[in-house]
């Protein structure tokens, strides 16, 4: 959509993934798989176990490589052919309780591979742990998380990782942040202080593909919903076009096998 | 936690007032000099070990790498004159190059460290007999020095010591390390090169098993055959009595220090009290085996303090 010859920067996708591919063995994976986000948005992935939900997003994350396919970052085509390409584009990955390390303090898990440093003697860089504390502090404050930055990533419960996560994209300014089932084995209170975690990176204008099987926990906070089914995406829709009933409705046609008429 | 993560200096406090309440030559300070120095050749296997372990891996093999390294350097030094100045880094360099040997195995090819480091363990038991079945002798006074004079061997331990201690704290490539051991997956979703990491800690054990080469050697003023033997097992129990996880991760290198202290005390006790050596081989494996109950225990602990807190 053009405007006086200006492109409004919200009508490019963030990230688009256009026909995507993926076989492992003789198991087709992923099928044609169309899949965007925008800037600031909150995509909710849904789908049962084995939809192709964490194959899509380990190709977003560089981990795996489509078999075919391909991914625009604002429009522009680019390769994702390991972590790091994926990081550079500011997409960062946080899988099932492989995110943080148990055994460093918070403030070393926000700045993991990134902590800041000081010169020691004008002679070498060392890492600067105060500073890491001090700015550690102010990200948890901000966040809302009142819990110490010196305090073992490991003695943290699920809601406070999943903060730490969020914290550590807040500070670097990730554009788009992948949580892997972040509500899991979370109390109600838990999913409520999680999910206002979230809308804290949407306020910085961080998008957020939010992994589940379960639909109830996303759908409260998500913007778009997309569900995968055995590898192909069966729904992608807005929230704001669909209640809660109309997609567990439409969940369950799928699953006895009927077709979906597409709404969009 | 706090006791548990610290228990190998409790433990040398408890065992040596034991000793020297019983048998006040303990504290002799020529008896304790004695036991620091000779507490530096396996304290640098200790090192050795524990930087591996950190990195989630292990290694079966590193006093056959020091022994190889000795037994090559020594050969060769006494084969063609080398000079004591130009042979001082050969050790250095074998244990480095064996150390990369095992580290490309693990972090590159990807294969099982139990595996590679016990395979690498007999080549290099093999390769040390070919390079020479005999012990060598009459190696240059100055190539001897570092391990034969006390404070020279006890104060460059002490730095290197301290040096690794720094590296592994202070720098994000000594991070990378915990990181890579307590997490490899989350390292990789960091961008860590998980492989480069890996090969870099093998190889920096390797250097560190070099080193202990040289001292070693000095330490005997000879290359005997079964140098450095069996002291894998030591070094083990060492690093894992002064809280190294053996999980990786975990632990740092100055209680692994501690826990070849407690090792050194409680050997000059068993020492003072006239024990058999095979009877003292027994403690030590017991030890080896408490070891890892006490890492055990540490891990129980620390669940249930996560679960309270």
């Amino acid at each position: 959509m053009k405007n006086g010859g200006e492109i409004f920067l919200e009508d490019i996708p963030l990230i688009e993934m256009r026909k995507i591919n993926k076989w492992f063995g003789s198991v087709h994976a992923l099928v044609d798989v169309d899949f965007k986000i925008y800037e600031g948005e909150i995509v909710g992935l849904v789908g049962d176990n084995g939809a192709g939900k964490s194959t899509l997003v380990k190709i977003l994350s560089g981990v795996l490589k489509p078999d075919s396919g391909e991914i625009y970052y604002k429009g522009q085509k680019v390769e994702i052919n390991s972590v790091r390409d994926a990081r550079k584009l500011g997409i960062e990955t946080a899988f099932q309780e492989q995110a943080l390390f148990d055994y460093l303090t918070v403030g070393e898990n926000i700045f993991a591979t990134r902590e800041p440093t000081k010169s020691l003697l004008k002679l070498i860089r060392v890492i600067d742990y105060k500073r890491i504390s001090e700015e550690a502090e102010k990200d948890l404050k901000k966040l809302g998380l009142n819990v110490t930055p010196i305090k073992e990533a490991g003695f943290l419960s699920g809601g406070e990782k999943q903060g730490v996560i969020i914290a550590r994209n807040m500070r670097f300014r990730s554009k788009l942040v992948i949580l892997d089932e972040p509500t899991r084995a979370l109390s109600i209170a838990g999913v409520i202080t999680v999910h206002n975690y979230i809308k804290q990176l949407k306020k910085e204008g961080i998008a957020c593909i939010y992994i589940t099987h379960d639909l109830h926990h996303v759908y409260p906070i998500a913007d778009r919903i997309v569900m995968l089914s055995r590898g192909r995406k069966v729904l992608d829709i807005e929230k704001s076009k669909v209640t809660l009933e109309q997609i567990e409705e439409m969940i369950l046609k799928s699953a006895f096998g009927e077709e979906i008429a597409p709404i969009s | 936690m706090f006791i548990l993560d610290n228990l190998a200096w409790f433990l040398i406090i408890f065992f040596y007032l034991m000793f020297a309440i019983l048998k006040p030559a303990m504290l002799d300070m020529s008896f304790i000099t004695f036991m620091l120095y000779s507490s530096v050749p396996v304290g640098l296997l200790v090192l050795a070990e524990s930087i591996v372990l950190l990195s989630g891996n292990f290694d079966l093999s590193i006093d056959r790498i020091t022994g190889f390294s000795a037994m090559l350097a020594g050969k060769l030094i006494t084969m063609y004159s080398i000079s004591a100045e130009l042979a001082m880094p050969l050790p250095l360099i074998f244990g480095t190059l064996c150390g990369s040997l095992n580290g490309f195995l693990v972090g590159y090819l990807g294969l099982n460290p139990f595996i590679v480091t016990l395979g690498t363990y007999m080549a290099f038991s093999g390769a040390i007999l070919v390079v020479s079945p005999t012990s060598i002798w009459h190696l240059p006074e100055l190539y001897i020095l570092p391990g034969k004079d006390m404070i020279i061997s006890m104060l460059s331990f002490g730095l290197i010591l301290i040096l690794l201690a720094f590296f592994l704290k202070y720098f994000r490539t000594g991070r990378s390390i915990y990181m890579v051991g307590g997490n490899p997956q989350a390292a990789l979703m960091l961008g860590v090169d998980v492989k480069k990491v890996t090969f870099l800690a093998f190889t920096l054990g390797g250097l560190l098993c070099g080193i202990a080469a040289l001292i070693f050697t000095g330490f005997n003023a000879s290359v005997p055959v079964n140098i450095a033997s069996g002291y894998t097992f030591t070094a083990f129990a060492a690093a894992v009595l002064g809280g190294i996880s053996l999980r990786g991760g975990r632990g740092s290198v100055l209680n692994a220090f501690a826990g070849t202290l407690l090792l050194s005390v409680i050997n000059a006790g068993l020492v003072l009290f006239a024990i058999r050596e095979e009877v003292r081989w027994i403690i030590t494996g017991a030890l080896v085996v408490s070891a890892l109950l006490i890492d055990k225990a540490r891990e129980t602990v620390r669940a249930r303090v996560a679960r309270i807190i």
